[in-house]
């Protein structure tokens, strides 16, 4: 089974479209496919799947002890199932490390062929940790400055997320922040220049750092494209991500924008179909099947 | 960082390591545009990462790992001569015949379209074929139509569509005479 994680940073860049539509291409390919609706304070594909009230939603699973297996619900689209979101619960956005540990233990024994976490906005701890679980990491990014500052600070702060677990993982944290805070008299300027020096102090956290950051690839897609010339921004941020963040990027593709999607919503139809929106259907078509392929070429 | 090897070089360049030589020229080319200017949409000048030392820094190893890669290919690829990147803007004007290109490259078809905009399949067809004389006679209808059909395809309706009414116009034009 495939973990699927898309995630972005800045909200309404379009990650719960590109979920669905990841998942809507892949159960057309045949494969079994489960959405889990992970943005706890958003939670949204139902929705996208023309499920207008769900009859079961991750509340069952953390305070009822329901068994995901028994909250699936499924889609008119065959071979996709979905894990409605977080609603109806008094703390839709507070949930405990261990309710989270819980959720991601039971995803990954799933019955399916891929499993698909959309992730909410923002760079909160719960949310990068879940995009680093993932074996397909995909982040959706749009063509303006806003939606691009966002998307570099979520691969930033994932990079510090993994060396603050490799810092934790051998007891080092303590160690780490005291020399960040006296970094001129051991002449560090950047997190770089820590990182050499903590690498050089320490061959085990040299190591884990290595394995930590090898998690880390992400396949990136460009939503929203108004102008044909706005597809240049996809490339151009795939490449500043290597070369600037030094995290591996590939670049997925572009989506254009489809002045009337807002009117499929709210519908008992999913919003990505045969008949709808059919460049925007083409555009994620291509999108996963050339993540798939990029896929493949990692493991052959 | 110091490019060393062939591998290395078309890491820099974002290029597979099958890339023919023009397809390399063409990377390099769209790198150093991408680099180059720091108002560009990708660019987050707030932060450290996108510094004028950094991008310099990657303009150096792309200007290097290019120059290798030229000498390495020169030696295996002697009939190889670096091609004029081909820029979007340079393709503009677009004429008819490149307009259909397009649409057929995103495999869109002339009914679709047609249903999407609401113009009859005719006219699209004639302004493919930059028939002029079997479009609406009305230039103000031509315009509207043929913004319609380009907006359908995501390209820049107001650049394509100035381009284009000025051919139809000396077209007019000669007609008048």
């Amino acid at each position: 089974m495939h973990i699927w994680a898309v995630g972005g940073g800045k909200g309404g860049t379009g990650k719960s479209l590109v979920a669905n539509g990841l998942g809507t291409h892949l159960a057309e390919r045949g494969f079994k496919v489960i959405l889990v609706d992970t943005d706890f304070g958003g939670p949204n594909q139902h929705t996208y799947c023309g499920i207008r009230k769900p009859s079961t939603s991750l509340v069952q699973f953390f305070e009822d002890r329901k068994p995901l297996d028994e909250i699936l619900l499924k889609t008119k689209i065959d071979g996709l199932r979905l894990i409605p979101g977080n609603f109806n619960s008094q703390n839709t956005d507070c949930l405990t490390v261990t309710q989270k540990q819980k959720l991601f233990r039971h995803i990954k024994n799933l019955q399916a062929d891929h499993v698909i976490l959309d992730l909410g906005a923002g760079t909160q701890y719960d949310t990068l940790d879940t995009f680093l679980l993932a074996d397909v990491q995909v982040a959706v990014v749009a063509p303006d400055a806003l939606a691009t500052e966002n998307f570099y600070l979520f691969l930033k702060n994932l990079k510090y997320r993994q060396l603050n677990s490799a810092l934790s993982t051998l007891g080092l944290r303590d160690r780490s922040r005291e020399l960040w805070k006296h970094r001129t008299e051991f002449g560090i300027a950047t997190t770089k220049d820590l990182v050499a020096y903590l690498r050089a102090l320490s061959a085990e956290f040299s190591d884990l750092f290595d394995r930590e950051q090898q998690k880390l690839k992400t396949h990136v897609v460009l939503n929203q494209v108004r102008e044909y010339r706005q597809t240049e921004v996809g490339v151009a941020v795939t490449s500043a991500v290597n070369k600037f963040f030094h995290i591996p990027a590939t670049y997925a593709g572009h989506i254009r924008y489809d002045k009337d999607l807002w009117q499929h919503f709210g519908q008992d139809t999913p919003v990505i179909h045969q008949g709808v929106s059919f460049n925007m259907r083409q555009d994620l078509e291509k999108i996963t099947e050339s993540i798939l392929k990029a896929q493949a070429m990692e493991v052959g | 960082m110091r490019v060393s090897d062939e591998g290395h070089c078309r890491q820099c360049l974002e290029v597979s390591a099958d890339a023919s030589m023009d397809e390399i020229t063409q990377a390099y080319h769209r790198l150093k545009r991408i680099y180059q200017d720091d108002l560009a949409p990708f660019s987050a000048p707030s932060m450290d990462e996108f510094s004028e030392e950094a991008r310099g820094e990657v303009l150096n190893q792309i200007e290097t790992a290019y120059r290798e890669l030229c000498g390495i290919l020169a030696t295996t690829q002697p009939q190889a001569h670096p091609a004029p990147p081909p820029t979007l803007n340079a393709s503009l004007p677009v004429d008819g015949a490149a307009l259909r290109k397009i649409r057929e490259a995103e495999g869109l078809t002339l009914d679709f379209i047609a249903a999407q905009t609401h113009v009859r399949q005719e006219y699209l067809q004639a302004f493919e074929e930059e028939r002029f004389a079997d479009l609406p006679h009305a230039a103000v209808n031509v315009r509207g139509f043929l913004s319609a059909y380009v907006a359908e395809m995501g390209l820049p309706v107001d650049a394509i569509v100035r381009g284009y009414m000025a051919r139809y116009q000396q077209w007019q034009a000669r007609q008048r005479k």
